[in-house]
């Protein structure tokens, strides 16, 4: 019965067919072949997307293209800057930094590694850093940007799973660090056996001339407490919207309305970095970004219902169950089905497609929901920088401007330490879970 | 030749035309969901109908940005296979994928004219506007999505370009 579904989906999608048509037409296929109203299509498709939370996703999309052009997500680097200071790989940290911090406004990875990737470049290259070494780092970095709240992909869970998205919040947080020291150390050891410090004294001294580097603007440094507080309204953004939702203030998707509004207030009238005139461009270009991910959304949800109206979510769990009720050798299967779903997939419709399948599995081994979400997130995490398709891989190499394949040549070390954060988060709960028991 | 430009003009109006709905649509719902949250925190009232209507312009918002994306052919999918055969052979793959995407919105934009139909006198829970009209989002997107596909394809096929 599943054999149709799943083997005209991957059919579809391994002939490059967009991947909600792929979803559309083999549930489609399947629909007219036992004899459903074919109705149901446009019904699932309305009501897959059709969700007051689920509103979130347009809003962080928009909220994280004002930041970045509205000067917010500069600010945050200078203050990474500032604390990290001048050690072996201090650039290539000041970006991971970066992510973290905008991770923390920001509810996803391509917004994450888009701004944080044009604010670094020039600093990364000038580091001495290769183009391929700086746009594997933001690559690997910014998929951060949805384990650390706001998530649109925590969002994307609680709304599937059924759980509390500030729970997930909160785990999300432990989480970040878990993923994130780990690249840090990595970048250090790197950085060092290749001596980008001295290459940068030798670019700082004109012994090596970068092309096509973009000149380091003399802005008027502020010092002391002006400094403070024209960095208080980026550091406040966070404040606001993980903040509100975690007093009860907010649901998350006000809080990415509030953000919305307050990075254009910021943007326009306190940083003056951008003007009421840039605003059109800005909401089309993430108008466009939400619908590219929101209609894979739409088409998942048809694909999901599909699938449990053919009881395939109940026939898989009882193969599995027959096969081993090891919860560990369990949890690490799905983790490689989901890295090798996350090579081709966008994430969201993995989630949509996968949760129905495995949360009754992991439940019924007695894994927490929560801690499942969290484990689940952080690993799309990873497969938005694993080739062929990964969405801050793509963004990495436009924004350094190389090729795929370079950046992939470079991405193996951090694809190791994004798997070794996976397996602690996967086989310690308690690293994460303490927040939240 | 003569009737792909003007396929091509009549295109490139309804693009303009989609992207000033998309940013209405965008600048709709955010004045209208932070309008509920001032209301509401400010002067402790608030509509019933904010969130209904954010809701269903986000869909229309996904459906029209779609069918935008579908003509450029700029809608995510998995690139091997054209990554992988060469630059004559890159040219059908892509057509051929552009078919499978007009085969499947087609399918889907007869699919809602049905819909249409049987949401008949269906008025929706907030905002009491007639269903019908609120589907009808589905086919004014879907057949713009399959005319800009085909004129895609159309281009692809008579038109030598320089491969970027």
């Amino acid at each position: 019965m599943g054999g149709l579904l799943f083997g005209s989906a991957l059919v579809l999608l391994l002939v490059g067919a967009p991947i909600v048509v792929s979803l559309g037409l083999s549930s489609l296929l399947f629909i007219i072949q036992n004899g459903i109203q074919p109705i149901v299509v446009i019904q699932k498709l309305f009501a897959g997307i059709d969700s007051a939370a689920l509103l979130a996703v347009p809003f962080f999309i928009l909220a994280g293209d004002l930041m970045n052009r509205g000067g917010i997500a500069k600010r945050i680097v200078n203050m990474a800057g500032a604390a990290v200071g001048n050690i072996h790989g201090g650039m290539g940290i000041v970006a991971i930094i970066s992510c973290m911090f905008f991770a923390a406004i920001s509810g996803s990875g391509i917004a994450t590694a888009a701004a944080i990737g044009g604010v670094m470049l020039p600093g990364m290259l000038r580091a001495g850093y290769s183009r391929s070494f700086s746009a594997t780092i933001i690559a690997a970095a910014s998929p951060i940007g949805v384990i650390i709240p706001p998530s649109i992909a925590f969002i994307v869970y609680a709304v599937l799973a059924k759980v509390s998205v500030s729970d997930l919040y909160k785990v999300g947080f432990p989480a970040g660090f878990i993923v994130g020291v780990p690249l840090m150390v990595t970048t250090y050891i790197l950085a060092k056996k290749r001596g980008y410090k001295e290459r940068a004294e030798k670019i700082a001294l004109g012994e090596i001339v970068l092309e096509g580097v973009p000149e380091t603007k003399e802005e008027n440094r502020l010092s002391g407490f002006r400094y403070f507080v024209d960095s208080i309204w980026a550091i406040g953004t966070p404040v606001i919207i993980v903040g509100g939702v975690f007093a009860g203030i907010f649901t998350p998707t006000e809080s990415a309305v509030v953000a919305v509004i307050y990075s254009i207030i910021i943007g326009i009238y306190v940083y003056k970095e951008m003007t009421w005139s840039d605003l059109p461009k800005i909401f089309l270009d993430s108008a466009i970004s939400t619908a590219s991910i929101m209609v894979i959304m739409a088409a998942a949800a048809l694909f999901a219902w599909v699938m449990v109206y053919v009881q395939i979510p109940q026939r898989i769990l009882t193969f599995v169950m027959g096969i081993t009720t090891n919860k560990n050798l369990v949890l690490l299967l799905i983790n490689i089905i989901v890295l090798i779903a996350g090579m081709f997939m966008e994430s969201a419709s993995i989630q949509y497609i996968l949760v129905p399948i495995v949360l009754p599995i992991v439940v019924a081994l007695g894994v927490d929901p929560v801690h499942f979400g969290i484990m689940l997130v952080t690993n799309l995490a990873i497969g938005m920088m694993t080739p062929p398709f990964g969405i801050t891989l793509f963004t990495g190499a436009r924004v350094f401007d190389i090729s795929i394949q370079e950046i992939t040549k470079e991405s193996l070390w951090y694809l190791l330490s994004l798997i070794f954060s996976l397996m602690l988060i996967t086989f310690f709960p308690q690293l994460v879970m303490w927040v939240v028991k | 030749m003569r009737s792909l430009k003007t396929l091509n003009k009549i295109s490139h109006g309804l693009n303009k035309l989609c992207g000033w709905y998309l940013m209405l649509a965008f600048t709709i719902m955010t004045v209208t969901y932070f309008g509920q949250i001032v209301l509401r925190y400010v002067f402790q009232t608030g509509f019933q109908w904010t969130e209904e209507l954010t809701r269903y312009t986000n869909i229309s918002l996904v459906m029209i940005g779609s069918a935008v994306m579908a003509g450029k052919n700029s809608h995510i999918n998995v690139s091997i296979l054209q990554s992988i055969v060469s630059k004559s052979a890159r040219k059908w793959v892509i057509i051929f994928q552009q078919i499978i995407t007009a085969i499947f919105f087609g399918a889907a934009m007869k699919i809602s004219f049905d819909m249409i139909k049987l949401a008949g006198t269906q008025v929706s829970t907030n905002m009491r506007i007639p269903m019908a009209y609120v589907y009808g989002m589905f086919p004014v997107a879907f057949s713009i999505l399959v005319f800009q596909v085909i004129v895609f394809i159309l281009n692809s096929i008579f038109v030598e370009k320089e491969e970027d």
